[in-house]
């Protein structure tokens, strides 16, 4: 292993343990720790970023589909890349929620008691067929080089993994990749319909918030999530061969850049008209206030900053007028500030909208919680204040503690990224 | 400073002043037990609250309207309040007093959002439950704990008390035995009673005498006096405040009892400690920072001191200053009734205040006056009348009795009575020889003749002319109502309008609805009109309104109440007849300290001073602003001992800056003993501070607003163990509280009236239940034989002992209490109290309270439309007489009736409360603070243009008498000094030119800041002590120095006159 | 669009009429109530005629009332039950009575008001009003916040009211976003009462006595499941359920009994004789956000100012957009860019 790479690893572990001491304040305190329990507002961050690696998952394994679902040879390399980070955004989804509910520990009651009329619930259960048909596309697809590595003597994980199977024959391959495609193709409205479409769904059927009601919510949550996932998968096939100091292929690159900038223009697309005719109505409607916030308001600079300048100009300019397969380390950088862009974007779905409240005249004192002496020691709670002392009223802004727990996940996902790509074999293994 | 306190420190503060702990250490079990009950019972649905044996009523305090309430106890805790649906003023009508205890369990009545919030009063997590003593300066916010015999003992022997506190090493402190002269007297083989009554006498003639001849009386009681004194081995002064007027009094006077909110009940008993037993006149209550000179102009013009529009059956009503929805007498008495009347009788209100209050808010019209100015409006609205013949004439010129009878009109005023010009008095038949001297004269209707009239005549109706200006025998006289009319028409309605800021229209349209529903109009008043220099003469013009229209008495008119059953026993002598079960008693005698009740002609002083230092008030009482500041001035004497009772003149009087600078200076107020159940603002400037039992723990009997039409006597009993804890008097164990210090006191000192033979052979009195069962008992008797409630029956009597069987001994003792109600003839009303406690007080049936188209209880009788008392007086302070009819006069006047020009300060500074806050009870209510956690400044959207401020801005109230909008709070550890800041918010809701405020924000005090106990700092809560309280910056009076403006007739504190201007902070 | 101010044009007479609840019962006709015996005559005995004009004033207590059908309409099983609740904006006067008194009935912590008042200004001096909207949970007949919860904890019972499992409730506050009245509230733990540690009744007394004082809502009782303490709802969705505790006691719920603007009534609207039926029929109703096609159970009588008083609620929509929403989070348009454009 590199050294490079291990320091990589290294960063990583100190990183995840440091902001992972959040998840203890957070079992402590509950949501308190939150800005959310001092503002109007009743999801936050966390739900943010849990659309966000719902995003990311479902862009992530449609890329692959272009592979496995499609053939398409150009996207070969980068085939099992999209599985890997499919799946981990997956564990990121689980992990961006969780500590979101108000009893973490009634999580199971999702899958013990479902109320199936209720697109959570179609959730929760949609993530489990999809991870299932993730986890076997991902085995499936890897399985012959497992084997070899198996045979090979590489370690006892691989022996495990090969079922015992010892040789991989031309028939075996022939039957893994028509059940791949199979799965893939299966995969595909899991993915786009019942994992993305529905997180979109579950806004887009709230009939009480104007913004996110309608049709086009759960499209629209499809597109970033495509555009986020290749974004992602472009960034981290590239970061990953050059951590461990592999050879990048230009050509996946180039076409990966393709696909990624066709899919950020059908995005710009989309957001320019979402902006142009709510800005455009003369009406005080709900929406054209609530993009009003977006765009000059408190959160001015997610919109403008994080996601149209970080997300697009930049990463744009430099896809398009640098040779992305002669810098790949720079095409990596616009493909990871496009998911920063696209994290912007998630917010921006989730936050603003709350600004409004279903009673717009209940008076902001209803707002102000009388925050009383707490059991939270005063590290914790000036901590929290210290960054969200503005949350009040329908303004939210999370608060550290907020910010810390998604850093861990953030960095844990990465962690296993990096330990997973070490050990599942990522591109087809040499006799 | 406020270093952070560990648990352990924690528990420390617990042990040292958690008396309560191991009382409230019962608290989780008996919930876990609650628990499993109610689990049992679930399958039924069953509620324990819903069950008479979970139930005590009793009476709110949250405000003065004193609402009944159902407190819903689970083992021992209070853990809701709502409204007793006996009660006439919970809901309309209530139940009959008959109904059952497991009927009425489940149904409870309204409560406003105050009482609901008494639990968080009641369970305050800053109650002081030990005595403490300062540990540092006044107002150091130090203390230390105390047992409470030792603090007793220092407060009635006095000594170096504060010999640890710098600067006081060598300060003697008076003690109560220093200056309760009757002791020596007693101690020496004198009688006190009958020694006393003889000097009230003596000093009483000298009052009544003048010149020459008041002089040769004082001569003549110093040389008796120094004689019978001698026999005792005393002079004069030993007795005597000061020996050359001995109409001051004796030096008990210089105990001062200063109560804030001190209601009947607790009244009674604590005059009979203070005047009876004590022998100190000066017994005061807060009534002029709140609405005394409405009170006053009612009792000059009635007798009675408060009346209220017959809301139900009204079908118009004015409010002058005042709503019924937030403030006044009783949210929850007065809105249900007034929006049932708008919604389902067809009333119509109008309100006139400078502030869109809610009440103006669901207004027919809202007219935006210029504070203190309803005078002004009230008189521009007689104008109208008389000029357009709206009056009643055939009501106004009954003379007497028999007039007012013919006509079936409840009332009759002396609108035709003639008035003598030169000295304002009424002109007595016998001046013209026609008559006797207690008959008065009328132009007679019939046949224009000066005709001798007996008020009170029921046999021969005689009726006079109304406008008569003539001269008779001589002597110039024109009728009241010919007073009146000159007054009305000294200006025209432009101006009237023009003074009030207002369009004349408004004038117009009022006065002409006002006079288009017969009897069946109010104006209504309370404090806005009242709290200005001018106040007494507001709230005369505007019940002068109501005698145009001799409404009062009438169904849909102005109502003297429902009234109540006497509970001292007064009126039917008995059971319990408890002023004269008073062996010993005292008479207190003397000039009060803010001499109120005294003409300044009367005393001695006027022997030596030809214009008085400080104003005399002769027509009111209760003068709580004028208390600290003679004092400090020593005029008319200088006081020893000052007892602060459930008040706060340090925050809640305007100019309170000024108060506070009194109460910080130990030479003029030497000892300051204070009980409160929280340190509050004044409490924190105390030498001694005990706690008290809070509203929910203890007795009393307060009266009902005369919105009320039946008869009502709420009782207040324990619902829960007090939290305070308990001390040993006359050998029994009791709670801490105003009651026992008093008790203990009389022990010490030896009062009569305490003891075991305190009301009598055989009559203890020895705890404070001995005392209020007495009263309970009186009102289960009723004012005459016939009169008494039923007895309670074994099922009520099982009810009312499962309901306190969570109360402990020291509060609740059966036999004890039972023994407690034997009359001195030996008849046992037990179980007829018991029937009362069980429903919280007696009320009469809601079918009783009309007589035909009367009110059952009516005010009959003579109504002074010419106040003669005030009209023939003249101040020699001010150099001026009186009016007898309401005249205009500017509200921003001084104390010599000069006007104030502050003219840099532009803007007019009001207050105002919303319905969330009592005056200063209500910090620790967080469920209340969080509909409103802090109040604003409200400023009209004009005047915040002109001034360049927009919603939010941080702006500083300054004025005259406090240029830098300072609370002069000092520079202490935990108390430091404040400025009058607060945020501005810009509203269409007031008049422009005004700045409002709403009281009860902004605390110092109460919990807001930090203290020291024992050395450990208990952190105060920040939510207490948002927003502002603009007392500090109201104007004080610029002759004086050292006190508010005050209205010279009726003693109200000004509160809306201030000139102010806003400097902008951030 | 988030404006359900929609005034109901007689909707509700043909919903009752389709229900045929209001067979017979002619309009005013219904005021007499006949005298129970027993217990629930309550009723001021001797009352002398009353003049016309003043109808009800002389009646007993529309509280009694109310008390007494609640009583009767639990003799009936609990599908035969219909409970609303009736709010006359002509008599609420703003005293957030109704607020305080839940939060002590409920004991609910900082942050969660089942029943809040909104008040808002309009016009300008001295042309101003001030209007005051009671919000309770709707109870909507068609509840869009029960089909949201992702594991069934909160339902319809068949008396209408909704109701939340506080075993069951995982605390994902989708129900919330699903309210368009914003009647659920999360549970974020927070307590009224300072740490005791810092009073000087350190260490128990208060804390314990005002927050460990748990309401009914917290008992276990057949509509709520499970055992409760405070802690069991901390991190959870808590709505206003009718005080369910009381009325099932034959009490009326807390807002009702406290409301000193007798502006909020209770009853079973499937009594035609019931003084909400009576109320309805006399002054007409609207409910908020009908277009939704929620079907609340909370009607709200403005009288003839009853247009009024919408127009002035849908002004205050635009205004809170314009101006309150400008002034939380910025913002440089005042209208669109079609409009108006930036200023």
């Amino acid at each position: 292993m590199s050294r490079r790479y291990l320091a990589w690893i290294a960063i990583l572990v100190v990183l995840t343990v440091a902001t992972g001491y959040s998840w203890y304040v957070r079992v402590l305190y509950n949501l308190k720790i939150t800005a959310l329990s001092q503002s109007s507002t009743a999801w936050g961050l966390w739900v943010s970023f849990y659309i966000f690696f719902v995003g990311l998952s479902a862009g992530a394994f449609l890329i692959s589909t272009l592979v496995y679902g499609f053939g398409l040879k150009n996207f070969e390399r980068i085939g099992r890349y999209a599985l890997l980070i499919a799946i981990l955004s997956l564990f990121g989804v689980f992990l961006s929620i969780l500590p979101d509910l108000g009893r973490m520990e009634r999580f199971i009651y999702l899958y013990t008691s479902p109320n199936f009329s209720s697109w959570i619930a179609i959730e929760a259960w949609m993530y489990v067929i999809y991870i299932v048909i993730l986890i076997a596309e991902l085995y499936l697809v890897s399985r012959a080089d497992i084997i070899k590595l198996a045979n090979r003597g590489a370690g006892g994980i691989y022996r495990l993994l090969a079922l015992g199977k010892k040789s991989y024959t031309e028939g075996d391959a022939k039957r893994d990749a028509t059940i791949v495609r199979i799965l893939a193709l299966i995969g595909i409205p899991v993915a786009a319909i019942g994992v993305h479409g529905g997180t979109g769904a579950i806004f887009g059927v709230i009939g009480a918030r104007p913004v996110w009601f309608g049709a086009y919510t759960p499209i629209y949550f499809v597109l970033s999530a495509l555009f986020s996932g290749a974004a992602l998968v472009l960034a981290l096939y590239i970061l990953t061969k050059w951590l461990q100091g592999g050879e990048i292929d230009p050509v996946t690159v180039d076409s990966m850049v393709g696909v990624v900038i066709l899919l950020a223009f059908v995005e710009l697309f989309f957001m320019f008209w979402e902006v142009v005719t709510n800005m455009w109505t003369t009406a005080p409607t709900a929406e054209r206030e609530i993009l009003n916030i977006m765009l000059f308001g408190s959160y001015w600079w997610v919109f403008w900053v994080v996601e149209l300048l970080l997300g697009f100009i930049v990463p744009l300019g430099i896809l398009m007028f640098t040779k992305p397969s002669r810098r790949p380390l720079l095409a990596a950088l616009a493909g990871i500030l496009m998911v920063i862009g696209v994290a912007g974007i998630r917010f921006n779905i989730v936050l603003p909208t709350l600004a409004e409240k279903p009673f717009p005249w209940m008076p902001p004192e209803w707002d102000i919680k009388m925050l009383p002496w707490d059991r939270i020691p005063g590290y914790v709670a000036g901590a929290a204040q210290w960054i969200a002392n503005f949350s009040q009223g329908t303004y939210y802004f999370p608060t550290i503690w907020e910010w810390m727990l998604q850093a861990s996940i953030i960095f844990l996902l990465l962690l296993l990224y990096s330990i997973f790509v070490k050990v599942i074999p990522m591109e087809v293994v040499e006799e | 400073m406020s270093r952070r306190i560990s648990r352990r420190d924690f528990v420390k503060v617990g042990a040292l002043l958690g008396g309560a702990t191991a009382v409230m250490l019962s608290v989780p079990e008996a919930f876990r037990k609650y628990a499993e009950a109610v689990r049992a019972a679930a399958q039924g649905g069953e509620n324990p609250l819903a069950k008479p044996e979970s139930i005590i009523y009793s009476v709110c305090l949250q405000c003065h309207t004193a609402c009944p309430i159902k407190g819903k106890i689970l083992d021992g805790v209070l853990v809701k309040l709502t409204g007793n649906p006996y009660s006439p003023q919970n809901m309309t009508p209530h139940i009959p007093y008959k109904t059952r205890l497991d009927v009425a369990a489940k149904i409870d009545a309204y409560l406003c959002v105050k009482g609901q919030s008494g639990i968080e009063s009641l369970y305050d997590p800053y109650r002081v439950i030990k005595v403490l003593k300062r540990a540092g300066p006044r107002g150091s916010n130090k203390w230390k704990t105390i047992p409470f015999d030792q603090a007793i003992k220092e407060i009635v022997e006095g000594g170096r008390l504060f010999s640890d506190v710098p600067g006081e090493e060598d300060r003697q402190v008076p003690g109560l035995k220093d200056i309760w002269v009757w002791g020596l007297i007693r101690d020496r083989g004198g009688d006190p009673a009958s020694i006393s009554a003889d000097m009230k006498s003596d000093i009483s003639k000298i009052m009544a005498a003048s010149g020459d001849e008041k002089a040769r009386l004082v001569e003549e009681f110093k040389a008796k006096w120094s004689g019978e004194l001698a026999k005792y081995g005393l002079k004069l002064e030993d007795v005597f405040i000061d020996p050359d007027h001995p109409d001051l009094g004796t030096k008990a006077n210089q105990f001062v009892f200063m109560a804030g909110r001190i209601e009947h009940g607790r009244k009674e008993f604590s005059k009979r400690f203070v005047i009876d037993a004590f022998g100190s006149i000066n017994w005061y209550e807060h009534t002029t920072i709140c609405e005394q000179s409405h009170h006053i102009a009612y009792g000059m013009i009635s007798g009675k001191h408060h009346m209220k529009p017959d809301i139900l059956n009204c079908e118009f009503i004015i409010f002058f200053g005042t709503g019924a929805f937030e403030a006044n007498f009783g949210p929850t008495n007065m809105a249900h009734k007034l929006t049932k009347a708008v919604v389902e009788g067809g009333l119509k209100f109008a309100v006139v205040d400078p502030r869109l209050s809610k009440t103006a808010a669901k207004a027919w019209r809202w007219v935006p006056i210029k504070p203190g100015t309803d005078g002004a409006f009230a008189l521009g609205m007689i104008r109208w009348i008389l000029e357009n013949k709206r009056y009643d004439a055939r009501y106004l010129e009954n003379a007497n009795k028999a007039a007012a009878d013919l006509d079936g009109e409840p009332t009759f005023t002396n609108a035709t009575y003639l008035v003598k010009v030169e000295d304002g008095k009424l002109l007595r038949a016998s001046e013209l020889g026609i008559g006797s001297d207690s008959e008065y004269v009328i132009m007679d209707k019939e046949t224009g003749e000066p005709t001798p009239v007996d008020p009170n005549d029921a046999e021969n109706p005689k009726e006079g002319i109304l406008l008569v200006d003539t001269t008779l025998n001589g002597i110039r006289v024109k009728s009241g109502f010919q007073l009146l009319y000159e007054s009305a028409m000294s200006r025209s309605l432009d101006e009237w309008a023009s003074i009030c800021g207002v369009s004349r229209e408004d004038i117009e349209v009022l006065a002409a609805e006002f006079t288009s529903h017969g009897k069946r109009a109010v104006a209504e008043l309370y404090r806005g009109p009242v709290q200005h220099p001018n106040g007494y003469y507001n709230g005369q013009a505007i019940i002068t309104l109501n005698l145009l229209i001799g409404n009062i008495g009438w169904k849909g008119g102005l109502s003297k109440g429902g009234g109540h059953w006497h509970e001292t026993g007064s009126k039917r002598k008995g059971p319990f007849h408890l002023s004269s079960l008073h062996p010993g008693k005292i008479s207190g005698f003397g000039v009060k300290l803010t001499r109120e009740k005294s003409k300044f002609e009367s005393s001695t002083l006027s022997l030596v001073e030809d214009v008085p230092k400080r104003p005399w008030y002769p027509f009111t009482s209760n003068l709580y602003q004028e208390i600290l500041p003679s004092a400090a001035d020593g005029y008319p004497y200088r006081i020893k001992i000052l007892w602060i009772h459930k008040g706060t003149p340090g925050f809640a009087t305007p100019a309170a800056d000024a108060q506070l600078e009194i109460l910080k200076d130990v030479e003029k107020v030497p000892l300051i003993i204070a009980t409160d159940i929280v340190l509050g603002e004044t409490t924190i400037y105390a030498d001694y501070v005990f706690p008290d039992i809070a509203i929910w723990e203890r007795w009393g009997t307060p009266h009902t607003s005369p919105d009320v039409n039946t008869k009502a006597s709420k009782v207040r009993q324990p619902m829960v163990a007090p939290l305070v804890d308990t001390c040993r008097v006359f050998g029994e164990e009791m709670p801490i509280s105003m009651e026992a210090i008093m008790l203990a006191i009389a022990e010490k000192l030896g009062l009569p009236g305490y003891g075991s033979d305190g009301f009598g052979p055989g009559m203890p009195f020895t705890r404070m239940e001995d005392y209020y069962l007495k009263m309970v008992a009186n009102i289960a008797a009723g004012d005459k034989v016939g009169d008494e409630v039923p007895d309670a029956d074994d099922e009520e009597l099982r009810i009312f002992r499962e309901a306190r069987k969570h109360l402990p001994k020291t509060v609740f003792d059966e036999e004890r209490w039972h023994r407690a109600v034997i009359d001195p003839e030996g008849n046992d009303w037990w179980r007829k109290v018991v029937y009362v406690l069980n429903r919280g007080g007696r009320f009469e049936d809601a079918d009783k309270a009309y007589d035909g188209e009367y009110l059952t209880h009516r005010f009959t009788g003579l109504l002074n439309l010419y106040v003669e008392k005030v009209g023939s007086y003249y101040s020699k302070y001010m150099g001026v007489r009186f009016s007898g009819v309401p005249v205009y006069v500017p509200p921003y006047i001084d104390s010599k009736g000069r006007p104030i020009r502050d003219d840099e300060y532009p803007l007019i500074l009001i207050t105002y409360k919303e319905i969330y806050g009592g005056q200063s009870r209500t910090p620790g209510n967080y469920w209340i603070l969080s509909v409103m956690p802090e109040n604003h400044i409200l400023i009209n959207k004009k005047t915040a243009e002109e001034l360049g401020l927009k919603d939010g801005d941080v702006v500083r109230i300054v004025s005259a008498s406090n240029p830098d909008g300072v609370w002069p709070l000092g520079d202490g550890p935990y108390i430091k000094n404040r400025y009058v800041e607060g945020k501005v918010k810009v509203t269409g809701g007031i008049a422009p030119g005004v700045v409002a405020v709403s009281w009860h924000y902004g605390h110092f005090g109460y919990g807001a800041s930090d203290c020291e106990i024992d050395g450990v700092v208990i952190k105060g809560d920040y939510r207490r002590g948002l927003g502002l309280c603009p007392n500090a910056v109201m104007r004080r009076d610029p002759v004086l120095g050292n006190v508010c403006l005050t209205d010279p007739i009726g003693g109200s504190a000004s509160f809306f006159d201030t000139r102010v201007k806003l400097v902008k902070v951030s | 669009m988030v404006d359900g101010l929609r005034r109901p044009n007689g909707s509700e007479t043909s919903r009752l009429g389709r229900r045929e609840f209001l067979k017979g019962a002619l309009l005013g006709a219904a005021v007499t109530v006949g005298v129970l015996s027993g217990d629930l005559s309550l009723r001021v005995a001797a009352q002398p005629s009353p003049p016309a004009e003043s109808l009800a004033l002389d009646r007993e207590s529309e509280l009694v009332r109310m008390t007494r059908e609640l009583q009767e309409s639990l003799k009936k099983p609990l599908q035969e039950r219909k409970w609303v609740m009736v709010i006359d904006l002509r008599r609420c006067v703003g005293c957030h009575s109704c607020t305080v008194s839940c939060i002590a009935e409920n004991k609910t912590p900082p942050g969660i008001t089942y029943r809040p008042v909104m008040i808002w200004e309009t016009g300008e001096y001295p042309n101003v009003k001030l209007n005051f909207l009671p919000r309770p949970c709707m109870q909507c007949d068609e509840p869009p916040c029960t089909s949201v919860c992702p594991v069934n904890a909160t339902w319809k019972r068949e008396d209408g009211i909704v109701v939340i499992d506080y075993g069951k409730c995982i605390g994902c506050r989708y129900c919330v976003m699903a309210c368009p009245y914003g009647a659920r509230s999360t549970d974020y733990g927070y307590e009224w009462v300072p740490e005791l540690e810092h009073g000087p009744l350190a260490g128990t007394a208060a804390k314990e006595r005002q927050d460990r004082v748990k309401s009914l809502e917290y008992q276990p009782t057949p509509w709520y499941g499970g055992p409760y303490g405070r802690g069991d709802t901390i991190g959870i969705t808590r709505k206003c359920h009718f005080c369910i505790h009381r009325i099932e006691s034959g009490v009326l719920p807390a807002c009702v009994s406290t409301c000193i603007g007798g502006a909020t009534y209770f009853g079973d609207l499937n009594n035609p004789n019931s003084l909400v039926n009576e109320l309805l029929r006399r002054y007409g109703a609207f409910r908020l956000k009908e277009e939704l096609g929620t079907e609340p159970s909370v009607y709200y009588i403005t009288g003839e100012g009853g247009a009024s008083v919408i127009s002035e609620l849908e002004a205050m929509v635009d205004r809170y957009r314009e101006e309150v929403l400008l002034r939380e989070f910025g913002g440089r348009f005042r209208a669109g860019l079609g409009g108006g454009g930036l200023e």
